[in-house]
C-alpha cells in the first residue's frame, strides 16, 4: 500500500511498492532526463563473477528481441535511451545496479512516447531473456564468460586500481570486503550456463533490490510503474544485517612487486577504529581524511608533490563503512621509502596536534561545497542516498552539510586517534632513475 | 554591455556578451542549480607549437610548452593559486588540449569572487627559473603516468604513424626531454601571444545570477592593462596526403594485445557550417556500422574479434581529423583484416535510410541529456565558440544531413591507403595474475 504522505529519506520520498519493494523518488524539473535505477545488493563471495556476468547475458536478447541488435535498435529507436549496468562495491556488499534514463518527451521534435515503451523493455530485459530450454543459449554464455574473464584481466592496465586490488588482496586475503567485486580469473572460468542462470534467478527473485527515481515524477505514479517493471514476489527478501566483520590489524608489512612501469604505484591501508561512532565524530572522520589528502590544499598533497616535487599525485580516501584509511601516490621507485615517511609523518602530525584553523575551514567548506554538488547530478543524488543506508545516518544534503561545519580541530584531532598504524603497504615498483635525473 | 540571448532548441537561457578587451562571455544561468561553474578558456593548445616572433614569421617552441604553461599559472607571486578557491569551498582545475587551454572552478557559494580569481590569474603571470625548474618534477612524473597508460600510448603511437608534419602528432604534455628546455622568458613569450582576451572566452554556468556575474566580470576586465590584440589565427598545416608509416608495434606493460586502426581525414573544408556537417556525418557513420545496434557490429562481436573495449571515434580541429577503430584484441591483425572487410562490405550495401534514422535519434536524444550538467555545456559552448559554431547549428545540421553524407565518408574518407595501424603487445615477463597473486614480492 502506498501512503499519501510519503516518509523522507535524506532528500528523497520514500515508498513502497504492493510487493514490498522500497521506492525512493526525488520529483525534479531541474534536469532533461528521467533517471529509473534498480540497485540489487548481495555479500561479496565466490559468487560474484557469476553476478556480474548476468547484465552481460540479459543484453543479448529477449524472448521478444532475440539477439544484441534488436535490443539496442528498441533502445536507439527511443532516442538514444539508456539501460546500463555496472558492479561496484559498498562495504562488504556487491551492488549490481541497473539504470534507466530517457530524455524528457517536451524537448524531442514532435514529442515522441519514451518512458513508458523504456519501461516495459526494461521489463523484459530484466525478466525475460533468451533462454534456451532452463539455461542461458551456450554460445552466447561461452562468449560472454569469455569477454568477463578478458574485462578481469584487463584491470592489469590501469596500474594504480591494479595496484590497489593487490594492496587489497594483501590486507583482506579470505575475506569477503577484499574480494575483487567482478571475481577472479578461476572463478569465471569456472561457471557454466546453468550457474549464470541460478545467478539471474538469485539476482531477480532472491536478492534485495531497491529502486530510485529522479526526474519529472509524480511519486504515486513511479510506485505504479514500479509495480509493473518489477513482477510482484520478485525481491522482498529482507536486507542482510549490517553487522560486518572486524578484524584486529596485522603487523604492518611493506610488500613490492616490479613491473616494467614508467611510475612507480604507492598505496597504503591501515584501520579505523569505527567502534560506537558517534554521529560527530563520523562527520570528523571525513574531515580529517580531507586534511590529510583529499585536494590541493591537502597536507599529503602539499608535502609530498608541491614541497618536494616527488609526486605527480598524492592523495588519500576514507571508507567510513568499512573502516578503512587508503593512501596513495605516484612515484619515482629511487624516493619510495623517503614518501612513505612523508606519508606517515603527515599521519603522525595529525594525531599529535589539532589541525590548523586554515586546514580546517579549506577542507570543511570543500566537503560541503563538493556535497552541494550531488544535489546537481541525478546519478550523485542516488549514490548519495545509498551510501547513507548502507551506514545508517538518513540526512538530507544539507543537514550534512551544516553538520560538517560544526566540526572542531579538536573532534578531527579526536577521531586522528581512531587511526591504526598501516597494515600493509603495497608499491608497484618500476626501474629506480637516480634522483633528478 | 549588453546581454543578448543565443538561440536554442532546448528552451535554455543562454546569454553572450562582450567584456572590456574583447573578451566574450557566455552565461547559462539554471534556476535550482546549487553550484556554478565558470571556465575561463584560451584558444591556444598543443597545436600551437610555434610561436609569433615579428613580421609574420613564427618560432618553434619546445613540445609541451602550453600544457606546462597552464600549470604555472597557478603559482603567482602570492603563492598557490588553488588554494584561494579552495578556501572559499571551491574547486579549481585546467586542463590542456590539442586546440584549447582552459582553467575552471566549480563552487556553491561566493560566485563572484571567485570568478574574479579565475580572472586575474590566468592574466597574472608570473615565472622564475626556481618555480619552473620545481615544476619540471612534477610534469615529468606526469609524463610517466602517461607513459605507462596504454590507451594514450597507443592513441599517440599512431598519430606519429598518421601524420608526418602536422603537430596532432605531438604528445600533449611534450616530453621529460622537451620541457626541460622551456625557460621563464618562453613561457611569458607564449602567453603574451596566445592569452590575449580577444582570443579567449569566459563561461558562466549553473545556479548564479547572471547580472552580478556580468558586472564582476566587467569590473575586473576593466581594471586589468592590456596592449591591442586579435584573436589568434592558427595556421593551417600543410601535411601532406600520405601516411607515415603504415604500422607500429611497441611491447608495452598489457594483459593483451592493444590495437587502433586509424584514417587521416583529407576533406578540411574551412567553412564551420561545412566543417560541422563533415563532422556529424563522420560520427553519425560511425554509430551506423558500430554501435551495438549495427548487424556490422555483431558479426564482429559474435565472431569473438571485438569486445566492450572496442570504440569508433571521429576526432578533428580546423585542419585535421581522423576516424579511430581498436581496443583490445588476441589477434590484432585478424581485427583490423576483418575491419578491412566490414568496410568494404558497407561501401558495397550503403547506408539504409532506417540506420540512419536510429543514429539520429540516439544523437539527438544525446544532444537533450548533455543539457543535463552545467559542466559538459560550459564545455560545449567553448569549443562551439572556437569553431565558429552554435548550439543550435549542431541541431540543424543533423537535420539536414542525409544518408548520401554517410556513405560520401565511407568512399572519401575510410580508405585503406589513408590508413595506419597502432598496436602495443604484451611484454614477455607480463604475467597478469587473477587477483589472487602470490608472495614472490614480499620485502618483509
Amino acid at each position: 500500500m502506498t501512503s499519501s504522505k510519503p516518509d523522507k529519506a535524506g532528500d528523497f520520498d520514500h515508498l513502497r511498492t504492493r510487493s514490498g519493494l522500497d521506492v525512493f523518488v526525488l520529483p525534479t524539473r531541474k534536469w532533461k532526463t528521467k533517471l529509473v535505477r534498480l540497485h540489487v545488493r548481495a555479500p561479496q563471495s565466490e559468487r560474484n563473477a557469476a553476478r556480474a556476468l548476468v547484465p552481460n547475458l540479459l543484453r543479448r536478447g529477449t524472448r521478444r528481441l532475440p539477439n544484441m541488435v534488436e535490443v539496442s535498435r528498441a533502445l536507439e529507436g527511443l532516442y538514444g535511451t539508456i539501460w546500463s549496468s555496472s558492479a561496484y562495491k559498498l562495504g562488504d556488499e556487491q551492488i549490481l545496479a541497473f539504470r534507466l534514463e530517457t530524455v524528457e518527451e517536451k524537448f524531442l521534435p514532435g514529442h515522441p512516447p519514451l518512458f513508458g515503451p523504456a519501461l516495459k523493455l526494461a521489463r523484459e530485459l530484466l525478466y525475460e531473456p533468451l533462454l534456451d530450454g532452463a539455461a542461458f543459449p551456450s554460445a552466447t554464455f561461452e562468449q560472454e564468460r569469455l569477454n568477463h574473464r578478458r574485462d578481469i584481466e584487463a584491470q592489469y592496465n590501469d596500474k594504480l586500481s591494479w595496484a590497489f586490488q593487490r594492496l587489497l588482496d594483501e590486507m583482506f586475503r579470505g575475506e569477503p570486503y577484499g574480494r575483487p567485486v567482478l571475481g577472479t580469473v578461476a572463478e569465471t572460468d569456472a561457471l557454466t550456463a546453468a550457474s549464470a542462470t541460478d545467478a539471474h534467478r538469485e539476482i531477480t527473485t532472491r536478492l534485495p533490490m531497491r529502486a530510485f527515481a529522479v526526474g519529472d515524477f509524480e511519486p504515486g505514479e513511479v510506485v505504479r510503474f514500479l509495480e509493473e517493471l518489477v513482477p510482484s514476489g520478485a525481491s522482498a527478501a529482507p536486507a542482510p544485517s549490517g553487522a560486518r566483520s572486524h578484524r584486529a590489524p596485522a603487523t604492518p608489512r611493506t610488500v613490492i612487486e616490479k613491473e616494467p612501469v614508467s611510475q612507480s604505484k604507492l598505496v597504503s591501508g591501515r584501520m579505523v577504529d569505527l567502534a560506537n561512532l558517534t554521529e560527530r565524530e563520523f562527520d570528523a572522520l571525513r574531515v580529517y581524511a580531507g586534511v590529510l589528502g583529499g585536494g590541493f590544499h591537502s597536507r599529503l598533497f602539499q608535502t609530498v608533490r608541491e614541497k618536494h616535487s616527488l609526486a605527480y599525485f598524492a592523495s588519500s580516501s576514507l571508507d567510513r563503512l568499512r573502516g578503512v584509511l587508503y593512501t596513495s601516490c605516484g612515484i619515482d621507485a629511487a624516493v619510495r621509502e623517503k614518501v612513505m615517511a612523508l606519508v606517515e609523518g603527515e599521519i603522525a602530525s595529525l594525531r599529535s596536534a589539532p589541525v590548523r584553523a586554515d586546514e580546517l575551514e579549506q577542507t570543511k567548506n570543500l566537503i560541503i561545497s563538493g556535497s552541494r554538488s550531488m544535489l546537481d547530478s541525478p546519478g550523485g543524488m542516488v549514490e548519495t542516498l545509498e551510501a547513507n543506508l548502507a551506514t545508517g545516518r538518513m540526512r538530507s544534503l544539507e543537514q550534512v552539510c551544516s553538520a560538517v561545519a560544526q566540526v572542531t580541530a579538536a573532534d578531527v584531532m579526536a577521531v586522528a586517534q581512531r587511526v591504526l598504524p598501516p597494515d600493509v603497504v603495497y608499491c608497484l615498483e618500476g626501474e629506480a632513475r637516480p634522483e633528478g635525473a | 554591455m549588453q546581454l543578448a540571448p543565443m538561440k536554442n532548441a532546448i528552451g535554455e537561457t543562454l546569454l553572450r556578451g562582450e567584456l572590456p578587451h574583447g573578451l566574450t562571455l557566455l552565461m547559462n544561468p539554471r534556476p535550482g542549480f546549487s553550484r556554478a561553474f565558470g571556465m575561463l578558456a584560451t584558444h591556444y593548445g598543443s597545436l600551437d607549437s610555434r610561436v609569433p616572433a615579428g613580421g609574420g614569421a613564427l618560432e618553434a617552441v619546445p613540445d609541451g610548452i602550453a600544457h606546462f604553461l597552464e600549470h604555472k599559472l597557478f603559482e603567482d607571486q602570492a603563492g598557490d593559486v588553488s588554494l584561494r578557491f579552495s578556501q572559499r569551498g571551491a574547486s579549481c582545475n585546467a586542463g590542456t588540449e590539442f586546440g584549447k587551454t582552459s582553467y575552471h572552478f566549480s563552487c556553491a557559494s561566493l560566485l563572484e569572487e571567485n570568478l574574479e580569481t579565475l580572472i586575474r590569474f590566468v592574466y597574472d603571470p608570473w615565472f622564475t627559473k626556481e618555480s619552473v625548474a620545481k615544476e619540471q618534477g612534477i610534469i615529468e612524473q606526469e609524463i610517466r603516468m602517461y607513459d605507462d597508460d596504454p590507451d594514450w600510448v597507443v592513441f599517440f603511437n599512431l598519430l606519429e604513424s598518421l601524420y608526418s608534419r602536422h603537430p596532432v602528432r605531438i604528445n600533449i604534455a611534450g616530453t621529460v626531454q622537451s620541457i626541460r628546455q622551456i625557460t621563464p622568458e618562453l613561457l611569458y613569450r607564449c602567453h603574451k601571444s596566445f592569452y590575449h582576451p580577444r582570443n579567449m572566452v569566459l563561461v558562466v554556468a549553473g545556479g548564479f545570477d547572471a547580472a552580478g556575474a556580468a558586472e564582476v566580470a566587467e569590473r575586473t576586465m576593466a581594471a586589468l592593462p592590456f596592449e591591442a590584440g586579435a584573436a589568434w589565427q592558427r595556421p593551417r598545416c600543410e601535411e601532406p596526403a600520405a601516411i607515415l608509416r603504415k604500422r607500429h608495434e611497441q611491447p608495452f606493460s598489457v594483459a593483451r594485445p592493444q590495437v587502433a586502426l586509424g584514417f587521416k581525414d583529407l576533406d578540411l573544408p574551412t567553412d564551420p557550417k561545412a566543417w560541422l556537417r563533415r563532422d556529424l556525418a563522420s560520427r553519425l557513420l560511425l554509430d551506423v556500422l558500430f554501435s551495438s545496434s549495427s548487424r556490422h557490429h555483431a558479426r564482429l562481436y559474435e565472431a569473438g574479434l571485438i569486445d566492450d573495449s572496442f570504440d569508433a571515434s571521429y576526432s578533428g580541429e580546423h585542419d585535421f581529423g581522423f576516424t579511430i577503430l581498436g581496443g583490445e584484441s588476441d589477434d590484432p591483425d585478424a581485427l583490423v583484416a576483418a575491419l578491412f572487410e566490414t568496410l568494404a562490405r558497407a561501401r558495397a550495401q550503403g547506408v539504409a535510410a532506417a540506420d540512419f534514422e536510429l543514429a539520429r535519434n540516439r544523437f539527438l536524444g544525446r544532444y537533450v541529456r548533455a543539457f543535463n550538467s552545467a559542466e559538459s555545456l560550459a564545455s560545449a559552448l567553448v569549443s562551439g565558440h572556437f569553431r565558429g559554431i552554435g548550439l543550435d547549428d549542431i541541431v540543424e545540421t543533423a537535420m539536414a544531413l542525409e544518408p548520401a553524407d554517410l556513405a560520401g565518408r565511407l568512399t572519401d574518407h575510410l580508405r585503406e591507403e589513408q590508413s595506419a595501424v597502432s598496436i602495443l603487445t604484451p611484454k614477455d615477463d607480463d604475467a597478469a595474475g587473477d587477483g589472487e597473486g602470490d608472495d614472490a614480492g614480499d620485502d618483509d
